[in-house]
């Protein structure tokens, strides 16, 4: 069984869905969908740059979220859907939006304020992420609850084996990456984030986007789509857009969801938009597993091939 | 391991189209090599083989031929090419898959003489009377199934319930719908609607136990609230056409339009964005063909005017309804014989 994964934030880059876009008419018509839903010149951004500009976590929602997507729909139309979907973060979306569970256009403008809402919920500077390597989960939790010493501090993505991330006040990562050293971590990695994503600093975040998120129309998925916050299978629209909200601070669970789509029998992952960061994490949660990424028409192909062949 | 396995041998009918065989070896060469699919060409061997040779890298692809020295051509009415018994590329290429040298078939020729070559090649499933023709269409939830669009023009209340079954198995390996909403093609949306044979098809679907949505407005096509549409081949063919040249209609309106004032040059030209879009939805010819649903073989049905891409995607769709045990599929979604109460004669 084949399994779509959609990217979340870090895996932007100025150019991304160009390669398709100039060649497939209905890449172009999605990327010109989100200028129209959000009434900005976001496709330039993508093509264009410049890079400051999507960088700022506003625009590059939207934008990872529109060139997944249109990525998505150029392979429905090809025919090739597949039994599960999931999406890491933000990535969320993009898999609800494949399945069905949220319009395009809605999807668009929701994570446009998604991502205004999670930077504005904490001053610049004071909250802070970082990738602990080398350390399992039940360590790196003792770590943050080593380290917190009364300040917010959790693991905020759970990515894969010795692969996790955490977040909180500054200060409190701060402390962590010693903290962690001490414990045998192989590195620490402060991240070059502008907000601490996915910790209960995101509270005000989340209660700002849950009512605009639960008035949104919904429909239920089309095939299952796997939680961030509690890699569940999402088969009803209300569960869906809770699991939405609870996401804004809760744990991406990436590691959970892959085991989840594996133990329901899914043997292929195609990375659907730009770059290959979940590819290479699937690769270390499920070892034989097959993974793909599409960055352009080979990937396109190498994906066609693995639908072809069944 | 099962996920690494090859893919499945497409037959492909090298003498269909407006541009054969040139565009479609091109087509069928792009496959093998870019998506690593196995392909049978079809047609006279010489012209084939002369035409292989120009790719460079042919020798390495998994391409065989089967002569057919003959083809149907386009004006030919579709029975008379086959009562002649010619060994015509669309009849090999039948042959080939009914003999396990092909898994599914790919034809952008003569829609007539391949549903007549699938049909009398194939057989029917059992429990399936009458083939369809079953097109995907945009709609303002994603897409649906519409058929027949044009297989079987005169058709019982029967054939429209066996076609849901088929256009629901469909919609599950095209549209990824898990339970599929069949929605009936008719006037006006109360049981008593319609003409005796969208009536009695009404009563079949509705004690069918399949998720029946009831009738369907021609307006109700594109909105989305059926995933199967099903109508006979007559009525089918005319939405279809009659939606490609609406749209056609309008943005030619629209491009007039760019020549007025100011601000209806900037509304035509947003509104010109909003069809082009749709016609590109639309236009399931350059993506993949139609599949010929009830036969016993897997069957695609492609544009005449199909480009080495169309059929490229084609063959591709092809492997993966073939990949997909989608005959099967089908197979287990039909009731044993007789299915359900036969309709009184009329």
């Amino acid at each position: 069984m084949i399994a779509f994964i959609f990217p979340g934030q870090g895996s932007q880059r100025v150019g991304m869905g160009q390669a398709l876009a100039d060649e497939h008419p209905i890449v172009r018509d999605t990327f010109a969908e989100a200028d129209e839903a959000l009434d900005a010149p976001l496709s330039r951004l993508c093509f264009e740059g410049p890079e400051d500009q999507l960088l700022l976590t506003e625009n590059t929602q939207p934008a990872i979220l529109t060139a997944s997507v249109a990525v998505f729909r150029l392979l429905e139309q090809l025919g090739c859907v597949p039994q599960f979907f999931a999406g890491h973060s933000l990535g969320e979306y993009s898999a609800h939006v494949a399945a069905g569970t949220l319009s395009f256009a809605d999807a668009v403008r929701i994570v446009r304020r998604r991502g205004r809402y999670m930077q504005e919920a904490v001053p610049v500077g004071a909250g802070a992420m970082a990738a602990v390597l080398g350390l399992e989960r039940d360590v790196v939790e003792r770590v943050c609850a080593e380290a917190a010493e009364g300040d917010v501090l959790s693991p905020a993505n759970l990515n894969a084996p010795g692969q996790i991330v955490i977040a909180g006040t500054k200060a409190a990562v701060d402390r962590a990456v010693s903290v962690a050293k001490a414990h045998g971590a192989k590195r620490v990695l402060p991240l070059a984030v502008s907000a601490p994503f996915h910790c209960a600093l995101m509270k005000p975040a989340e209660a700002r986007l849950a009512p605009e998120l639960r008035a949104l129309p919904v429909r239920d998925p089309r095939r299952p789509v796997v939680a961030n916050v509690d890699a569940e299978l999402k088969r009803d629209g209300a569960s869906a857009i809770d699991a939405l909200v609870r996401q804004v601070s809760g744990a991406v669970r990436w590691e959970d969801v892959v085991r989840r789509l594996a133990s329901e029998g899914v043997r292929t992952y195609v990375e659907v938009g730009p770059g290959a960061v979940l590819t290479g994490l699937v690769r270390k949660i499920e070892r034989d597993a097959e993974a793909l990424n599409i960055e352009d028409a080979r990937g396109l192909d190498g994906v066609r091939a693995v639908f072809a062949r069944g | 391991m099962e996920a690494r396995s090859r893919s499945l041998r497409i037959a492909v009918d090298a003498m269909g189209g407006d541009a054969a065989p040139d565009c479609i070896v091109d087509g069928a060469v792009a496959a093998a090599r870019d998506l690593a699919i196995p392909v049978l060409l079809v047609g006279p061997s010489d012209r084939l083989r002369a035409h292989l040779a120009r790719a460079s890298d042919a020798a390495d692809l998994d391409i065989e031929i089967a002569d057919a020295p003959e083809a149907v051509t386009m004006g030919e009415p579709a029975m008379a090419a086959l009562r002649k018994l010619r060994p015509t590329s669309i009849r090999v290429a039948v042959d080939a898959v009914r003999a396990g040298r092909a898994a599914a078939l790919f034809s952008a020729g003569h829609t007539g003489a391949t549903v007549m070559a699938a049909f009398t090649g194939f057989g029917m499933l059992d429990g399936i009377d009458r083939p369809a023709l079953a097109a995907t269409i945009p709609t303002q939830q994603g897409a649906a199934v519409l058929l027949d669009v044009g297989a079987t023009v005169e058709c019982r209340p029967l054939h429209l319930l066996q076609f849901a079954i088929l256009g629901s198995a469909y919609a599950v390996t095209a549209l990824g719908v898990e339970r599929p909403r069949i929605g009936l093609l008719s006037i006006g949306e109360e049981a008593v609607k319609g003409n005796d044979l969208t009536r009695e098809a009404y009563r079949l679907l509705e004690s069918s136990g399949l998720p029946f949505t009831g009738n369907l407005e021609a307006r109700d096509v594109y909105t989305g609230r059926a995933d199967v549409i099903v109508c006979d081949g007559f009525t089918g063919n005319v939405a279809l056409k009659i939606s490609e040249g609406l749209v056609e209609a309008v943005e030619a309106l629209l491009a007039a339009e760019l020549t007025g004032s100011a601000a209806a040059r900037v509304g035509a030209r947003l509104a010109r964005g909003a069809f082009r879009r749709f016609r590109h939805r639309v236009d399931y010819s350059e993506y993949g063909g139609a599949p010929l649903l009830g036969v016993a073989g897997v069957c695609l049905v492609g544009h005449g005017r199909s480009s080495a891409k169309a059929v490229k995607n084609g063959v591709a769709l092809a492997a993966r309804l073939a990949a997909d045990d989608f005959l099967a599929r089908v197979v287990a979604a039909v009731p044993a014989p007789p299915a359900g109460p036969r309709p009184a004669a009329h």
